[in-house]
C-alpha cells in the first residue's frame, strides 16, 4: 500500500513479524535483506523528504500508541491490530532503523552558500578552497541537532522499548565528483550517528566493517544513484547483524526505559 | 563688495538654535547628506565596534542590500546562528574597535600566507583544551578543538573578509575605540585584553596602547589604501560608537578618557571624510552623545543605547542615503557545484519515491 510515496511492506499472512524496520528508503536494501536471510519483517518506511519535512511523532507517554509518521498511520494502525499492541514498540521485537541518514537535502542546505565542513578534504581545488566558507565541527553538530531533533525523540523512543540497531547508509564513491557536496554528506553523516552513539543508541557502520579506513564498499552494493544500498549490501549487513545476535527479541516484551 | 557677514546667507541648519535648540531631538532635519549617488541596489557591509551591529540590522530590516558574506548555513535557527556569530557583521570577524584591528585584518584578507602567523590561545576547559584564535577569540561559544580548525576559521573568515571589501560599495565602518592591546614582539593587535574574557595576560608580551590621532588616522589610510587597490569603486563610510568605555587601562579616569577615545576617534574620521571623496563621516556619535538628547537614549548603565536612539540613528542615516543612480541588478553567485548538487538530488528524490512504489508492490 502507498501513500504519497510512503509504504509499509507487512510479512505475508500467517507469519508474524521478527522484526520491524523503520526509516527512509534506506531501509528497502535491509528489508530485501531480511528477506534474503529468511526474516519475516515488517517495514515501516517513508521517503526521506517526508522525514526531513518533521512530520513524524512522538506521543505523549500517557497516550499508549505508536508514533507515527501521520501519513503512515492505517499501515501502523494494521501492524498494531497484527502484533496485538496499540503501541508497536510494546511488542518487544527488535528494531532496525536507518533514520536521519537521507542527508543530500541536508548537505545541499548545508553547503547552499559554500560551507565545507571542517576539515576540508585533502583533493579540494584551490578554486573549490577560495570559495568555501569555513564550518567548524561545533557549527555541524549544532545544524544536526537543529535538523534532526525529531529524528532523535523517535530513536530515543523506540529504544526505551525495544532492542533498536541503527544502520549508516552505505558510503559511496559515485558521486566523487562533486568533491565538497560528498564531503559535507560524509561529515554530516558521522555526526549524526556520533549524536546516536552519545544517546546510548547502538549505532552499526557498515562501512567501518566491511571496509577499511579510507576505502569503500564494494562497488556492487551501491546503487546507481550512489546513495542507496543494493539487495546484496543490505543481505550482507543483516547477515552480519544475525550472527551477532543483534536481532533476538527482547526477552521481556518491554524494555525498562534507559536511564 | 558685500559688506554682509558671511553667515547672513546661511541656512538654518547652519545654526544652533533653528537646527537644534528650537526644533528638539527629534525635530532635526538633513543631519547628514551622502554626497554619494548609489545604485538603487547598492551593497554595504558592516564592520567596527558593538554599535556597529544595529547598523547591520537595520539594513537588514529595512530590506537594503546588506552583503554578508560570511553566513550561517541556510535553516540554522537565528539564535543558534548568532551563538557563533553569523549575520552580526559582514563576516565573522567579531568586533573590530580599533584602526589597527582594521589594517591587521585587511592586510590577512590580502595575504593568506599571514595566517600561518597568527597568534592562537590555548586554555584549558572542563572539555579539555580549546583554542581561539587571538584576532577574533570569542567568535566561537567554545573554542576549537584543535589549533589547525582555529587557524582554519581565521582563513575562512579572512577570505570572508575580502570579499566583503571587494563586492560591495560602501564600506560602513564604525570607529570605537583608542585603547588596545597588542603583542609587544609583532604588533599584532588584540580584540580583547589577554586575560579578560579569554587568554592569559602576560605583561612581558602583551602592550598597552592608546593610538593617538597620527597613528590612528595613518592605519586607517593604510587600510583604505589597500582595500581601494583590490575595488577602486569602494566608498567608506565611517562613524563613531557613542557607547562609553568599559574601562580603561590609560590610568585617567574612565570619564575624560572615554572623551579623549571618542573625541580623537571622531577628529580623524571627520579630517579623513574632508580629505577624500570616496570617505564620508555619518555622525551617530552626535545624534546620541550630544546635548540634544540628554542622554536620553542611554540604558541606565549609561554605556548601552537604547533601541530608540538606534532607531533616530538610523532614520537620518536613511534619509540621507541618495540611492537614485540604475540599480545594476548583481546577482550573488552560487557555489559552483551547486548546479550539480540540484541534478544530483533531483535524481536521488526520484530514485527515493521509485523505491517507495516498488517497496509497496508487495516486496
Amino acid at each position: 500500500m502507498a501513500h504519497d510515496g510512503m509504504s509499509n511492506t507487512a510479512p505475508p499472512d500467517g507469519q508474524g513479524p521478527q522484526l520491524i524496520l523503520v526509516g527512509d528508503s534506506h531501509v528497502k536494501a535491509l528489508h530485501a535483506g531480511c528477506m534474503a536471510h529468511g526474516i519475516p519483517a515488517a517495514m515501516l518506511k517513508s521517503g526521506g523528504i517526508h522525514w526531513n519535512a518533521g512530520k513524524i511523532r512522538v506521543f505523549a507517554p500517557r497516550r499508549a500508541r505508536s508514533p507515527v509518521l501521520p501519513a503512515l498511520t492505517p499501515d501502523i494502525r494494521t501492524l498494531e491490530q497484527t502484533l496485538g499492541h496499540s503501541d508497536i514498540f510494546d511488542s518487544g521485537l527488535p528494531v532496525i532503523a536507518s533514520v536521519g541518514f537521507h542527508c543530500g537535502h541536508l548537505a545541499r542546505a548545508f553547503g547552499a552558500e559554500g560551507h565545507i565542513a571542517w576539515p576540508p578534504p585533502e583533493d579540494l581545488s584551490d578554486a573549490e578552497r577560495q570559495e568555501s566558507l569555513f564550518a567548524s565541527g561545533a557549527l555541524v553538530a549544532a545544524f544536526v541537532e537543529n535538523q534532526r531533533a525529531p529524528h532523535f525523540a523517535l530513536l530515543k523512543y523506540i529504544a526505551r522499548k525495544c532492542p533498536l540497531t541503527v544502520i549508516l547508509p552505505p558510503r559511496a564513491p559515485k558521486n566523487a565528483h562533486k568533491i565538497r557536496f560528498r564531503h559535507n554528506i560524509d561529515v554530516l553523516t558521522a555526526t549524526i550517528a556520533e549524536r546516536m552513539r552519545d544517546m546510548g543508541l547502538a549505532v552499526y557502520d557498515p562501512n567501518a566493517e566491511f571496509a577499511g579506513p579510507g576505502e569503500l564498499l564494494p562497488w556492487d552494493w551501491v546503487e546507481e544513484d550512489g546513495f542507496h544500498g543494493t539487495t546484496a549490501y543490505g543481505t550482507e549487513v543483516i547477515g552480519r547483524l544475525v550472527s551477532r545476535g543483534a536481532l533476538a527479541p527482547a526477552q521481556t516484551g518491554t524494555r525498562e526505559p534507559a536511564p | 563688495m558685500s559688506r554682509a557677514s558671511p553667515y547672513a546667507r546661511l541656512p538654518a541648519r547652519a545654526f544652533w538654535r533653528s537646527a537644534v535648540a528650537d526644533v528638539g531631538i527629534h525635530g532635526m532635519d538633513a543631519l547628514w547628506r551622502s554626497p554619494w549617488t548609489l545604485p538603487a541596489d547598492a551593497r554595504f557591509t558592516t564592520f567596527g565596534s558593538c554599535f556597529a551591529q544595529h547598523i547591520s540590522r537595520a539594513l537588514r530590516s529595512r530590506g537594503f542590500n546588506w552583503l554578508n558574506c560570511e553566513p550561517a548555513p541556510p535553516g540554522l535557527p537565528d539564535e543558534v546562528a548568532r551563538m557563533f556569530n553569523y549575520g552580526v557583521f559582514s563576516a565573522r570577524t567579531g568586533n573590530i574597535y580599533t584602526a589597527r584591528q582594521l589594517l591587521h585584518w585587511t592586510r590577512l584578507a590580502l595575504d593568506p600566507a599571514l595566517i600561518d602567523r597568527q597568534e592562537i590561545w590555548d586554555e584549558v576547559t572542563r572539555k579539555g583544551t580549546c583554542y581561539r584564535p587571538a584576532l577574533c577569540p570569542v567568535i566561537e561559544p567554545d573554542g576549537f578543538p584543535t589549533e589547525a580548525e582555529a587557524r582554519g576559521a581565521l582563513a575562512g573568515t579572512a577570505r570572508a573578509f575580502r570579499r566583503a571589501f571587494t563586492e560591495t560599495d560602501v564600506f560602513v565602518f564604525t570607529l570605537g575605540l583608542t585603547e588596545g592591546w597588542v603583542n609587544r614582539d609583532s604588533g599584532a593587535p588584540y580584540a580583547l585584553c589577554p586575560g579578560t574574557i579569554a587568554g592569559q595576560f602576560d605583561a612581558d608580551r602583551h602592550l598597552f596602547e592608546n593610538a593617538a590621532y597620527p597613528a590612528i588616522r595613518a592605519d586607517l589610510e593604510n587600510a583604505f589604501a589597500l582595500m581601494r587597490a583590490a575595488n577602486p569603486d569602494l566608498h567608506i563610510l565611517l562613524t563613531v560608537s557613542p557607547v562609553p568605555l568599559t574601562a580603561t587601562a590609560s590610568g585617567d579616569h574612565v570619564l575624560p578618557a572615554t572623551t579623549y577615545s571618542k573625541s580623537t576617534l571622531r577628529a580623524v574620521a571627520g579630517d579623513l571624510a574632508g580629505s577624500a571623496a570616496h570617505v564620508d563621516y555619518f555622525p551617530s556619535y552626535e545624534i546620541i552623545a550630544a546635548p540634544p538628547a540628554r542622554a536620553a537614549f542611554f540604558a541606565p548603565n549609561l554605556r548601552s543605547v537604547e533601541e530608540a536612539g538606534v532607531t533616530l540613528v538610523m532614520q537620518h542615516f536613511f534619509a540621507g542615503l541618495d540611492l537614485s543612480a540604475p540599480a545594476r541588478g548583481r546577482q550573488t553567485a552560487r557555489p559552483q557545484d551547486a548546479a550539480a548538487v540540484d541534478a544530483s538530488l533531483a535524481a536521488e528524490d526520484l530514485v527515493c519515491e521509485e523505491q517507495s512504489l516498488e517497496a509497496s508492490d508487495g516486496a
